[in-house]
């Protein structure tokens, strides 16, 4: 039996050895595990997450003084008008921030100081007004308060009128008082219902503590302990399993105790206890001790000195301590005393501020009358400006920062309009809040301290709105930005718009004069030369001075006679400055000036449009399309245009319209120019052997673009280049407007057709300028109807199928070669037909149906080249209808006879109108005086008598 | 001297005969006013020759109160019944002649009626119903009932006859766009014959015209 057992030790003991001798080998063997390390978990979450430990550093830095870096309520005010007249209606808007009620819940109270009444002046010396609460020997703060909110509360009512005999005042009788317009004001604005929260602070604005206004009817409950160092606790029991699975009740700190009737007292459950702090945040049995160390050595043994104290006594008393509190409002009072909103509103107060007994809302604003006395909303005040009056406001409302009492509150503060108060009689008290004991600043100031803060102040209307700006804030700023100015008779030059905007203007707009100035340089810094009268003189430049002129338009037409010796120059810098002025009276004045500089380009160089042409050519088994220069399209100008062609023409040359779907090529005159760079709405364009095998494609002074987008809309190609003399840039820019095509139809020979007269129309000017109609014509009876079509663009007939229908007709179509204006010959479309004969007066219908479509090697490049799907660039379908009717000019005229040619002269004075009118009557009335007398002399059959027969 | 008595006899029908045809005459010859609207001007023309001509005619002239022209009542009690039948009876030859002939690619309507219902009913009602009222107060008034009524039913295909002429001389030849105010006024000329009114008539003559519209715009 003892072998067995031995061999069974022998056994384990073998067992263990093995167990540890391997893992003493597996220890050896593998990376060694290190010991659980804060600071490791510390760095490796640095390293993980990339905290920087400075940055850590200062943000906790930071919140170590956070603190005092908390935001106090502050309110700005606003005047308008800015520059009040004596009499004159002014209003100061208030605009509190920081506040933590909505504005209409704050208290504003007002302060008007009137020229005379300075603190401190007495009441029998000083005007009579001044002295507005009635009390006192002398003029005081309050006396500011009640001015204000007197007008505050009777809407505009300035002064309180003495009662008169018949005791009517402000025109109310004061024989009762019938309204409840009480207001009970609550700390911390109207929406702190029922809060009985009165925690009261003022801010030190140098040290950024916020101090406490000792509270009215302060209760602190004060705890003592046994034993030093102990707290007052509330234990709650809870039960833990301990290591044999046996509950164990043990206890936890659950919060402060209060003190009723000086007994220590805790929720239901709970035990009233003090405890060592040891154990404040663990758990612990009631018979626990704490190990305290005594900070000595024994000399015997080398060990420190210690003692076990216990972690719970019973051993707590309390007591509560009441403090007399002084948080107060700061609102105007009748006769000096505290009544404004307390929610009592007799007869002596409406009277004293002139309120209606009668009316809640005297001043018909939704508040009641004493609501309006403590400014509940009231963030505008308006009154009649004398000279020398003075504006003051304290703001009552609760500041964004909580207080740290155990309760919802927030700190009641104040804003000041100006520096407001410097916080005197400072101290603190401790008071234990969640069992803790908490410091908290406190204030000894009182009602009387910050009332004289109030009288630093006040703010004068006049000088707060101009102190703000001694000058006018103005701004300049100019469009397009790469302007081109035109030399050439075309002027067809960029307008340079200028606009000025001020930013601080206390006068309308019209109100305020501006002197623009425009001066030329070849650069942008120096050499300025003012050209402003020589604009004026070209006709380039409106006006420069007047009132409102807040704009500016220089038409870029600048010649040798504005330039002078830069008329050679590309690019010329211009400077435009604009000056502004606005007076208050006859002795203040504002003004400010700004200037902007604007870069043209001023070359005579142009950018040349074309209409252009495909080809497909066939490279290997591929077949590659490109496109080359057509005809000139849209570079025709009129000097003098005699017609609607020749302005269309001109119209065309600065806005050149095209249709969509349309490959258009642009071309500049290469000489002097180096390095060109296409751009298209400001993106690159670019010409290569892909697009076009034209030179000038590859030298870059040509290029192609195809037209897309929407009817309305805009294309601007630009182009750069570097001048080889100068070695400055040059820039141009072309417009293409994508419109509609369209077509009309005109006369081909006046003698034969020609548009219907409809009046005059006179120019501003004074010219007159016949008017006729584009849709009805008038041919002569017998004559051909001659007309041909004019499409827009000028370029689309030549793609298009024409039909023509004369009364639903199809008529041949002919063409007609016309000269324009500039001696060029034009190819049109038309007809020459005779008619069927019809009488005067007679209408025939003329139109044309025009099938525009671009030829298929233009579409197969479209899409080559540019990407455009066919069935984008199919066919589109156009017309145009007009009347022609048969009309008797020209083949009936005036004879030469005295008698008819009277009458065709008077005819010719009487409106067509008439004419007609006089033409119907008369005929009508030929028409039945013909029958009349002609059967009047027929007599009437006799009447046979059938009895006789 | 046997003229004379003859012409005595014959004298009112001759009188109202040449008051007719010479203010279709003074109309197809009234020169146009080449700065003024055609159409204003055949308008106002047509209110002045066929209206207030006739009335003048009737009160200054003949010195007879104007329900010999046919402002009056149906002189027979199934007037009111004579109206929808003979409309209808028109109207159903309308349609067949819309069915037959490709009348409606040549019949012009506006555009804006064709879209807007309210515009056309505004057409129907005032525009049509004025132009239909001109033509009643002439025709069927003057023409038919003053003129040629002793003519019974022939004088309604008579003054048919002679709107067709009018229509044909005074316009751009016969086009389908005549072809239902030559209906209205056959039709109208029947009611006119049967009733002795032009309201009953101008009733008729319109009913046509607006249905023959409404026909147009269903079968398109």
């Amino acid at each position: 039996m003892k072998k067995r057992t031995a061999m069974r030790r022998a056994i384990s003991f073998a067992t263990v050895a093995a167990l540890v001798i391997g893992q003493s080998f597996v220890a050896l063997t593998a990376t060694a595990i290190s010991i659980p390390s804060a600071t490791k978990v510390m760095s490796d979450m640095e390293k993980r997450y990339h905290l920087n430990a400075g940055a850590i550093q200062n943000y906790g830095e930071g919140i170590n003084v956070s603190g005092t870096k908390l935001v106090s309520p502050e309110v700005s005010l606003y005047f308008s008008p800015s520059d009040p007249k004596d009499g004159q209606k002014i209003s100061a808007k208030a605009f509190p921030i920081y506040f933590s009620n909505v504005n209409d819940k704050l208290y504003y109270t007002w302060m008007l100081k009137r020229q005379g009444c300075d603190i401190g002046e007495l009441a029998s010396a000083a005007p009579s007004y001044c002295n507005a609460d009635g009390v006192d020997d002398r003029i005081t703060v309050n006396d500011w308060k009640v001015t204000a909110m007197r007008i505050l509360a009777t809407d505009g009512a300035d002064m309180n009128d003495q009662t008169g005999e018949d005791g009517i005042q402000n025109g109310f009788t004061y024989d009762g008082n019938t309204d409840e317009d009480g207001y009970e004001a609550e700390f911390g604005g109207g929406n702190k219902i029922h809060t009985g929260h009165d925690w009261c602070y003022l801010h030190d604005q140098s040290s950024g503590v916020n101090y406490e206004l000792t509270p009215k009817s302060f209760s602190d409950d004060a705890f003592t302990c046994g034993s030093a160092g102990y707290i007052p606790a509330c234990l709650g029991s809870v039960v833990n399993m301990g290591t044999d699975f046996i509950g164990v009740t043990s206890y936890q700190y659950a919060g402060s105790p209060s003190c009723e009737n000086d007994i220590p007292t805790c929720s239901s459950g709970e035990l009233a206890r003090c405890i060592n702090p040891a154990v404040a945040n663990i758990d612990f049995q009631l018979t626990d001790t704490v190990r305290v160390d005594l900070g000595t050595i024994d000399p015997i043994t080398g060990l420190p000195n210690y003692r076990y104290d216990p972690a719970v006594e019973d051993n707590m008393t309390c007591s509560t301590t009441s403090m007399d509190g002084r948080c107060f409002h700061l609102f105007a009072q009748m006769g000096g005393r505290s009544t404004s909103g307390d929610g009592e509103y007799g007869l002596n107060e409406e009277r004293f501020w002139g309120t209606n007994p009668h009316d809640p809302d005297t001043a018909d604003n939704g508040n009641k009358d004493e609501a309006n006395i403590v400014g509940l909303g009231a963030d505008t005040f308006t009154w009649n400006y004398q000279s020398g009056d003075l504006i003051g406001l304290v703001v009552e409302g609760s500041a964004m920062t909580p207080t740290k009492h155990d309760d919802s509150s927030m700190m009641t503060m104040w804003a000041f309009t100006g520096d407001g108060c410097r916080v005197t009689d400072t101290g603190s008290y401790d008071t234990m809040i969640k069992g803790y004991n908490v410091t908290i600043p406190s204030t000894d100031m009182t009602q009387d301290d910050i009332d004289s803060c109030l009288e630093r102040d006040l703010v004068d209307p006049l000088t707060y709105g101009q102190g703000s700006a001694k000058k006018i804030e103005l701004d300049v700023a100019a469009t397009p930005e790469n302007p081109i100015n035109d030399q050439t008779e075309e002027r067809a030059g960029d307008t340079v718009t200028a606009t000025a905007a001020i930013t601080n203007s206390a006068r309308t707009g019209s109100e305020i004069q501006y002197t623009w100035r425009v001066e030329v340089s070849d650069n942008a810094v120096d050499g300025w030369r003012n050209i402003t009268a020589a604009l004026r003189n070209a006709g380039l430049l409106p006006s420069t001075t007047g009132n409102g002129l807040n704009t500016i338009s220089i038409a870029l037409n600048m010649d040798r006679t504005v330039l002078g010796g830069l008329a050679a120059t590309d690019p010329i810098y211009l400077r435009i400055t604009a000056g502004a002025r606005e007076n208050y009276n006859d002795t203040v004045t504002r003004s400010g000036s700004a200037n902007v500089i604007v870069r043209v380009s001023n070359t005579s160089k142009k950018i040349e449009s074309f209409s252009s042409n495909a080809s497909q050519t066939m490279t290997g088994t591929t077949s590659v399309s490109t496109v080359s220069l057509g005809d000139p399209i849209c570079n025709v100008f009129h000097p003098n245009p005699e017609n609607a062609n020749d302005a269309s023409d001109n119209l065309d040359r600065v806005a050149c319209r095209v249709m969509k779907n349309e490959i258009i090529g642009v071309r500049v005159d290469p000489a002097g120019l180096s390095n060109f760079r296409w751009t298209i709405d400001g993106k690159p364009l670019s010409c290569g052997p892909s697009v076009s095998a034209d030179a000038a494609c590859s030298t870059g002074n040509e290029a192609f673009f195809a037209v897309v987008g929407s009817p309305g809309t805009s294309i601007n190609v630009g182009f750069e280049a570097v001048n080889i003399d100068t070695g400055r840039s040059v820039s141009l820019t072309r417009t293409f407007n994508i419109v509609e095509p369209k077509v009309d139809l005109e006369t081909a020979d006046a003698v034969y057709v020609w548009p219907r007269y409809l009046g005059q129309y006179v120019d501003l000017d004074g010219t007159a300028h016949d008017d006729y109609s584009q849709n009805f014509f008038e041919k002569q009876v017998d004559g051909l109807i001659r007309m041909q079509a004019r499409f827009v663009p000028g370029f689309a007939g030549d793609i298009s199928n024409r039909t023509w229908l004369v009364d639903g007709i199809a008529v041949p179509e002919t063409t007609y070669t016309v000269t324009d204006s500039g001696g060029d010959p034009v190819t049109l479309y038309g007809i020459d037909y005779a008619a069927m004969t019809k009488p005067v007066g007679s209408v025939f219908n003329v139109s044309i149906t025009a099938k525009l479509e671009q030829p298929a090697s233009k579409r197969i490049a479209l899409k080559d080249i540019w990407g455009i799907d066919s069935s984008n660039s199919d066919e589109i379908i156009i017309g145009k209808s007009v009347q022609v009717q048969n009309s008797d000019i020209g083949t009936a005229t005036a004879a030469d006879s005295g008698v008819k040619k009277f009458f065709a002269a008077v005819s010719g004075y009487v409106p067509p109108a008439l004419q007609f009118a006089v033409r119907m009557i008369l005929s009508g009335g030929l028409l039945l005086f013909t029958v009349g007398f002609l059967f009047s002399l027929i007599p009437e059959e006799v009447p046979v008598d059938r009895r006789r027969e | 001297m046997t003229f004379l008595p003859l012409l005595s006899r014959w004298k009112p029908m001759l009188r109202t005969g040449l008051l007719a045809l010479g203010t279709l005459a003074v109309y197809i010859l009234f020169p146009a006013e080449s700065r003024l609207n055609a159409t204003v001007q055949s308008v106002l023309l047509g209110a002045a020759l066929f209206v207030v001509v006739p009335i003048l005619y009737v009160k200054l002239i003949l010195r007879a109160p104007l329900s010999s022209l046919g402002f009056q009542d149906s002189t027979r009690r199934l007037g009111f019944l004579a109206v929808p039948l003979v409309a209808i009876l028109v109207l159903s030859v309308w349609y067949v002649l819309l069915r037959i002939f490709p009348v409606s690619d040549s019949y012009f309507l506006p555009v804006a009626i064709r879209s807007s219902f309210p515009l056309f009913l505004l057409y129907e009602v005032v525009l049509v119903g004025l132009i239909a009222f001109l033509y009643e107060v002439f025709f069927r008034g003057l023409v038919l009932i003053l003129w040629l009524r002793r003519f019974g039913l022939g004088a309604a295909f008579f003054q048919a006859g002679l709107f067709l002429a009018f229509v044909a001389v005074s316009g751009n030849g016969l086009v389908w766009q005549d072809a239902p105010l030559l209906l209205s006024a056959t039709a109208s000329g029947f009611i006119a014959s049967y009733t002795r009114s032009i309201p009953y008539s101008w009733v008729t003559a319109w009913l046509v015209l607006f249905l023959s519209d409404v026909l147009i715009l269903v079968i398109r």
